[in-house]
């Protein structure tokens, strides 16, 4: 993936930097003769804001905590 | 995630989930043994966090700081004032946090008679800081504001000289900008941010 071509092809918009009080970041580009945004951030506060169903943005949401509880990997290694 | 964004009216709602995406910021080698040496000198390491508090679990146990009772910012919020002193003295680890939480938590540790050093490095950590006894700045990831609120800044970032002076009841460090900082009661109570 070429990341300069991508910035090229895709002028940023506007940019909403992170912010711990809202827990995620926004930044909107043109794509073809729309905006898009695209947010990143905390799973959960995300997920809220995501137009899931209850039952699958609980599906997403407890894989967000295994992976966390999983966390560590170990001794040297990298996470999985 | 994704959403079309009507002109200047971005919309952060009803979002189009793109994917999960798992990040592992390993915590400092330094870090267990400097916690251990606080630990061993009576004093007790606090951690506040502004991730979840499942991740602050795990990081919290992998670098020595014990509790199984995780408290969240929205959770302290929840608690009645008079409940606030008891809650600080059991939980070692504060999760999902917000500025102002970290504030809160160095004054309700004052307030209870205790000599508190704090260390960050964000603008955010920057009034609680100042709040504590012995405030305590990354120099290498730490913004400016912090630096000025702190007494005491890292210039390389490693905090595991920190625990070492404390057992005489005063902090010094070569490292530090300012030649030393001291106060006239040992440390009681170290958070890290």
């Amino acid at each position: 993936m070429d990341a300069a071509a991508l910035r090229e092809q895709h002028p940023r918009f506007g940019v909403l930097p992170f912010d711990s009080a809202i827990k995620f970041m926004r930044v909107t580009v043109a794509e073809q003769d729309r905006h898009v945004s695209y947010l990143k951030g905390a799973p959960e506060v995300l997920l809220a804001r995501s137009r899931f169903r209850d039952d699958k943005r609980l599906g997403w949401e407890a894989k967000a905590l295994l992976a966390r509880r999983r966390g560590l990997p170990r001794a040297g290694g990298r996470g999985q | 995630m994704q959403a079309v964004a009507a002109s200047d009216n971005e919309r952060d709602q009803e979002l189009d989930f793109l994917g999960l995406l798992l990040l592992w910021d390993p915590p400092r080698a330094e870090v267990p043994d400097a916690i251990a040496r606080a630990q061993a000198t009576g004093i007790r390491v606090l951690m506040i966090s502004g991730d979840h508090p499942a991740t602050a679990g795990v990081v919290a146990h992998a670098i020595g700081i014990q509790g199984e009772r995780v408290l969240t910012g929205a959770e302290l919020d929840a608690l009645p004032a008079a409940e606030l002193p008891a809650a600080v003295r059991e939980v070692n680890v504060f999760a999902r946090v917000a500025p102002e939480h970290k504030l809160r938590l160095v004054e309700t540790l004052k307030a209870d008679g205790q000599v508190v050093a704090m260390t960050g490095d964000g603008v955010n950590d920057a009034p609680a800081l100042k709040r504590s006894d012995v405030g305590v700045a990354m120099g290498q990831r730490g913004s400016d504001v912090t630096r000025e609120a702190a007494d005491l800044v890292l210039l390389d970032d490693n905090f595991a000289p920190l625990s070492r002076p404390s057992r005489k009841g005063a902090v010094s460090t070569r490292t530090s900008r300012n030649s030393s900082a001291s106060c006239s009661r040992p440390i009681s109570h170290w958070c890290c941010w």
